[in-house]
């Protein structure tokens, strides 16, 4: 078995669009999906990718924010990236740029529940 | 005629499962769409890191689809495996494997016959359904269960399988291939079923790769992925897999491109069953999962994703899934725009969606 090599690159909301546009090439990239999780206090967020036919490589960007921040949005880039956000937003509790809310769960839901403070 | 907001689901009679989508429509043609996806939505993530411990997330994540349960239980069981450093045998490979190609096969089976029906062929579908019956039997007698199975566990298998078995799947598989060659015969060549899906719904590969597209909708547009070829977690080129690609990108081709990989799954299994290593069902697990990882398996739909985090406690940090029917939304969405709203139906059932899996 060849084991998975992990690349993960430290951004910033800053500037992880920009790194994100000068990285992705959609023929060469599979943009996975956008991963939270809460560090009790504050958000991690990862931007996944997989190579295409190349075996078990992974890109990981990566930012620790607060749950106040504003999230920018990648759909820009990666137009396939708006399910994802959405899901970030309504799952954290968290402003993502353009997401539509309580589209994962209904407004009479728990809201939030995957934040670590979230109880039931 | 102006427009005219059509609603599709959550409760619709070519549904298996509630999704929502609004269809805006002009002179039948769709101009615009909204979808609702959260109408399952149980919680299955939440529960993973607040109560369930590691070892009985296996039995938890199967709990995310009743069709794909063997994938999902898998893939976690693969990811707390490489945080425990755990090694398995070849015959637990082996063993799983052949559950997660039977699970192909029947999965595969299951969303053409929902094709057929929602195309007007009530006759192919049911057909479709009593073939499908053999490889319900082989998974029945492995596992126990015909839905929801708890195969997979961490360190091995739940039950190790005898020759008698070998010979009863041996047997069940070569009757289901030589049905499905006639079925797909059917699919392929019959003129009205033809004309109902060939050219319909159709996906480029520019588009394929524009919208990350997953699984078989990729792959019947000539789009080459899958993460049996992609990510190394089971030996399945050892077992003779060959990706299979078809290029029309319509609702044929992805009919035809699950049948060519029903075959190639059969011929999979069969070679398993052939070939099945000698040893233990299960292994010694100890220890608590530290460190995170990241698991990509082929599910029937398509590539099923896993993030797993541990702190060397009983419950894990984080566990995130990503199932293909989530990864396929974005492009089903735009594929309506410009569609008539008589094909809504199949191109929808083509994507064989599992809106289980997507709310989890």
């Amino acid at each position: 078995m060849v084991e998975p090599i992990m690349n993960i690159e430290e951004v910033t909301l800053e500037n992880v669009v920009e790194k994100i546009k000068q990285f992705y090439k959609e023929d060469e990239w599979n943009f996975i999906t956008v991963n939270g999780t809460d560090l009790k206090g504050e958000l991690q967020i990862d931007w996944l990718f997989s190579k295409y036919n190349d075996k078990n490589i992974i890109q990981i960007f990566r930012a620790v924010v607060s749950f106040e921040d504003k999230i920018p949005s990648i759909v820009p880039v990666i137009p396939s990236a708006w399910l994802a956000e959405w899901e970030l937003g309504d799952m954290f509790g968290v402003d993502v740029e353009n997401a539509a809310k309580n589209v994962f769960i209904t407004k009479d839901s728990i809201q939030a529940p995957l934040r670590a403070d979230t109880k039931f | 005629m102006g427009k005219i907001i059509v609603p599709f689901g959550s409760q619709h009679i070519a549904l298996p499962e509630p999704v929502s989508f609004l269809f805006e429509t002009e002179n039948e043609i769709i101009t615009n769409v909204e979808a609702h996806v959260g109408y399952v939505h149980r919680g299955i993530e939440k529960a993973a890191i607040t109560k369930f411990e590691f070892n009985q997330l296996p039995y938890l994540t199967a709990r995310v689809c009743g069709l794909c349960s063997i994938t999902h239980a898998g893939a976690v069981v693969h990811g707390l495996e490489k945080l425990l450093n755990i090694e398995v045998n070849k015959r637990i490979d082996y063993l799983r494997m052949f559950v997660v190609e039977l699970d192909r096969i029947h999965s595969h089976l299951l969303a053409n016959g929902h094709v057929a029906e929602v195309v007007g062929y009530e006759n192919l579908f049911m057909q479709t359904f009593k073939i499908r019956e053999d490889v319900m039997d082989v998974l029945e007698r492995i596992t126990g269960n015909r839905v929801q199975y708890d195969y997979q566990v961490i360190g091995g298998v739940a039950r190790d399988i005898d020759s008698e078995i070998v010979e009863f799947s041996k047997k069940k598989l070569k009757t289901l291939k030589d049905n499905v060659l006639k079925i797909m015969d059917f699919n392929d060549s019959d003129y009205t079923f033809g004309l109902k899906t060939k050219g319909v719904g159709v996906i480029s590969k520019e588009m394929a790769a524009k919208f990350n597209t997953a699984g078989p909708i990729a792959r019947a547009s000539g789009f080459a992925t899958d993460a049996r070829a992609e990510y190394d977690y089971l030996p399945f080129e050892e077992v003779g897999y060959k990706m299979q690609l078809r290029t029309s990108g319509d609702v044929w081709a992805r009919n035809m491109v699950r049948f060519d990989e029903v075959l190639n799954s059969i011929e999979m299994c069969e070679n398993i069953l052939d070939n099945l290593p000698a040893g233990e069902s299960k292994v010694k697990v100890k220890g608590r999962p530290e460190g995170e990882v990241v698991v990509r398996v082929e599910a029937p739909r398509g590539e099923c994703f896993y993030y797993l985090k541990g702190s060397k406690q009983k419950v894990l940090d984080r566990v995130r899934i990503r199932v293909p029917t989530y990864a396929n939304i974005p492009i089903l969405k735009e594929l309506f725009v410009g569609a008539k709203y008589s094909d809504a139906q199949a191109i929808v059932l083509s994507f064989d969606p599992c809106m289980s899996c997507t709310a989890k």
